[in-house]
């Protein structure tokens, strides 16, 4: 394994424990539209070269736009996915290979909360059921009724009302919905959540109270979280790091208010000033202060270069000719761009 | 502009909205009042079940059964579309000087036809055209709705546009006959954020080039704060407070709408957690009968038993509160001094 987290720095304490979660180099590829009726389908490269450490107990906040690839790599995660390169390791285990019972065993690790409370609950199970599901499927219980302290358990964890343990998920409100959500994902008492836009799907009053439960929750069950979402909003909150992917490469990374306040990426520029913002004085005045994003997910990229360059006010002959690293600069920042100063 | 007196373009005036289902009466508008100038934007804001496209679709005349209009008046520079003549008057009025933008790009576009003869169709029967012309008039209108190649676009299916793309295609239908009014269902919430700026910025263009007055209905305060004059908060099928973007969001006066503002994230906020708005909104089906926010209002009192009546704000709005213009959340203050920066 190659260690890229740690340049000699005296002033960055050796971390005491290792990270819980660790990326090297993954990359995805999936089959893309065939060339011609017989040909060999196009390779479509979701995801590459990504690394990045999580330490135990804080949250990444992974920021993309759609196709960026960042619920696949929540799915790579989770080997939910073959990967085509790199390595993912576990609490120090390299699981890029496990499969069979040791992959079972080790989804009990992992969970994923979705983000459409409306469909990713079967509405011919009552709560119980649905929160029970995960502790039977994995042989903790043997009968629902078994698990119905658990549940219970589980649901003053969430805050949901415990006479609600018989009733089906159309009877409660989105939010509501998505603590059953969670309550499912946390029944097998996972180290790592995988959150994929978890709050995308909620209306904003009930957003906060979700993201805030989230926050509780990992507070006191020392929980690690992934948590994807479409822009920057709503992930400053919760997150102690925050990733930026485009088009599957990661572009930029940072603790997060390095990201709000010091972006260096100018994707991630683009994407903070995409965000609307609740204040009148900042006015669109109709194109003058539009961020300049528009064929980032359409264009062609042809194989050299940097994938961003043609959307970018910077870029220049280096851009054309070489990809830039993901590398890290000063004070932990990491970034893929020639034009951020090399330290 | 040939109007230059006030007479609203569109004014709605106590709606009643009601939708007999299975599990009963839902009350799906309960008493809605709004006006839009000629030329102005106005943002209906409310969380999913409030009854902003309920309000929307009783405007277009797209309410169909189990859903009815049971009283109320919506009208159109002063004339009523609900009586019969109205209702004729109306249907000449929907798609040509009254359009709609719907939230979703994927679905409201026919996979079977070309994004041309979407144009086509459109321009042949509101603005009777000839074959050639329509088409002509397609490719001038995709250019303005800022797509690149307008005239090889023409001739391509829905499923070879991206979603922000369609969007604007979306766009150019509802502006092809020159409408007066536009109604934008949540038109960027299908989309990224970057694609949302563009969008954006395409209806203020727009508005600014063709006169355009806009209701925008969205869940974003963010997207309202960047394009609307004035903003209509609802809650419950009913507005709950009225008035000009910059007094709604710098004081705003109900409770509701002081939640709603501290609880949209801001990028400028350094602070660890969200603020919420605790509990949910009622159930329509059995609507309170008293203030419909007093359940999760921090200040509610005994008075909120009993339905507040709307009043004139000093700043020229309006608000349904019997304590309006009250610190409701002990940490307001302190979002606004952010606010303020």
């Amino acid at each position: 394994m190659t260690d890229l987290s740690n340049r000699f720095n005296p002033a960055q304490p050796v971390p005491s424990e290792p990270p819980i979660l660790s990326v090297r180099g993954l990359c995805v590829t999936f089959d893309g539209p065939r060339e011609g009726l017989w040909g060999p389908p196009k390779k479509v490269q979701a995801l590459d070269n990504i690394t990045f450490d999580l330490a135990r107990g804080k949250t990444l906040g992974l920021v993309g736009e759609s196709g960026s690839g960042k619920s696949t790599l929540g799915r790579a995660i989770m080997r939910r996915l073959p990967l085509s390169n790199g390595r993912v390791f576990f609490e120090g285990k390299d699981i890029t290979a496990v499969k069979g019972e040791a992959l079972r065993r080790l989804t009990r690790n992992i969970q994923l909360i979705f983000q459409d409370p409306y469909t990713s609950l079967n509405p011919r199970m009552t709560v119980l059921e649905l929160i029970a599901e995960p502790l039977l499927v994995h042989g903790l219980v043997s009968s629902i009724d078994e698990a119905r302290d658990q549940v219970v358990e589980l649901l003053r964890l969430v805050n949901l009302p415990v006479e609600t343990i018989d009733r089906f998920p159309h009877s409660f409100s989105g939010g509501q919905r998505q603590r059953i959500g969670i309550a499912r994902a946390l029944a097998l008492k996972p180290q790592l959540i995988i959150a994929d836009e978890p709050v995308s799907a909620l209306d904003v009053s009930v957003r906060a109270q979700v993201v805030n439960l989230m926050q509780d929750l990992q507070q006191e069950l020392g929980l690690t979280y992934v948590f994807i979402a479409h822009d920057l909003s709503v992930v400053r909150h919760i997150s102690h790091d925050i990733a930026i992917l485009h088009r599957g490469h990661m572009v930029e990374m940072a603790g997060r208010d390095a990201i709000y306040e010091a972006p260096e990426h100018p994707y991630t520029k683009v994407l903070l000033s995409a965000v609307p913002e609740p204040d009148p004085s900042h006015r669109r005045n109709g194109g003058v202060n539009a961020p300049k994003t528009l064929p980032t997910q359409t264009l062609a990229f042809d194989g050299v270069g940097c994938r961003y360059r043609k959307c970018c006010d910077k870029a220049g002959g280096h851009c054309q000719r070489e990809a830039p690293p993901f590398a890290k600069h000063e004070g932990g920042h990491w970034a893929a761009c020639w034009h951020v100063g090399m330290t | 502009m040939a109007y230059a007196q006030p007479t609203p373009i569109l004014e709605v005036r106590d709606l009643h909205v009601e939708f007999d289902t299975m599990s009963g009466l839902v009350q799906g508008l309960r008493g809605v009042s709004f006006s839009v100038m000629p030329g102005e934007t106005l943002a209906l804001v409310g969380e999913s079940g409030s009854g902003k496209s309920v309000t929307a679709q009783a405007v277009m005349g797209l309410i169909g059964l189990p859903g009815s209009i049971v009283s109320g008046d919506i009208l159109w520079k002063g004339q009523s579309l609900l009586t019969p003549e109205g209702q004729k008057k109306a249907a000449s009025l929907r798609g040509k000087s009254l359009s709609m933008v719907f939230q979703d790009p994927m679905t409201s576009l026919n996979p079977l036809m070309t994004i041309g003869a979407h144009l086509v169709e459109v321009l042949r029967r509101h603005m009777k055209l000839s074959k050639p012309q329509a088409f002509a008039r397609g490719v001038e209108l995709l250019e303005a709705v800022g797509i690149t190649e307008p005239r090889r676009r023409m001739a391509q299916y829905p499923h070879e546009f991206s979603g922000g793309m369609r969007q604007r295609v979306m766009i150019a239908l509802a502006i092809a006959c020159e409408p007066e009014l536009l109604i934008a269902d949540e038109p960027t919430t299908a989309l990224d954020v970057t694609i949302q700026a563009q969008v954006l910025d395409l209806l203020a263009d727009l508005q600014k080039s063709m006169g355009l007055s806009i209701v925008l209905i969205t869940h974003d305060l963010g997207i309202v704060a960047g394009l609307c004059e004035r903003v209509a908060v609802m809650y419950a099928g009913s507005i709950v407070e009225a008035g000009s973007a910059a007094t709604v969001f710098e004081q705003a006066e109900h409770p509701y709408t002081q939640g709603l503002i501290r609880s949209t994230p801001r990028l400028d906020d350094r602070r660890d957690r969200l603020v919420s708005i605790e509990g949910a909104p009622p159930s329509l089906l059995h609507p309170p009968k008293g203030c419909a926010f007093q359940s999760r209002c921090p200040v509610a009192s005994r008075q909120c038993d009993t339905k507040p009546a709307r009043q004139e704000t000093p700043a020229g709005g309006s608000v349904s509160c019997w304590t309006p213009s009250l610190p409701a959340w002990a940490d307001v203050a302190k979002t606004t001094e952010v606010h303020a920066r």
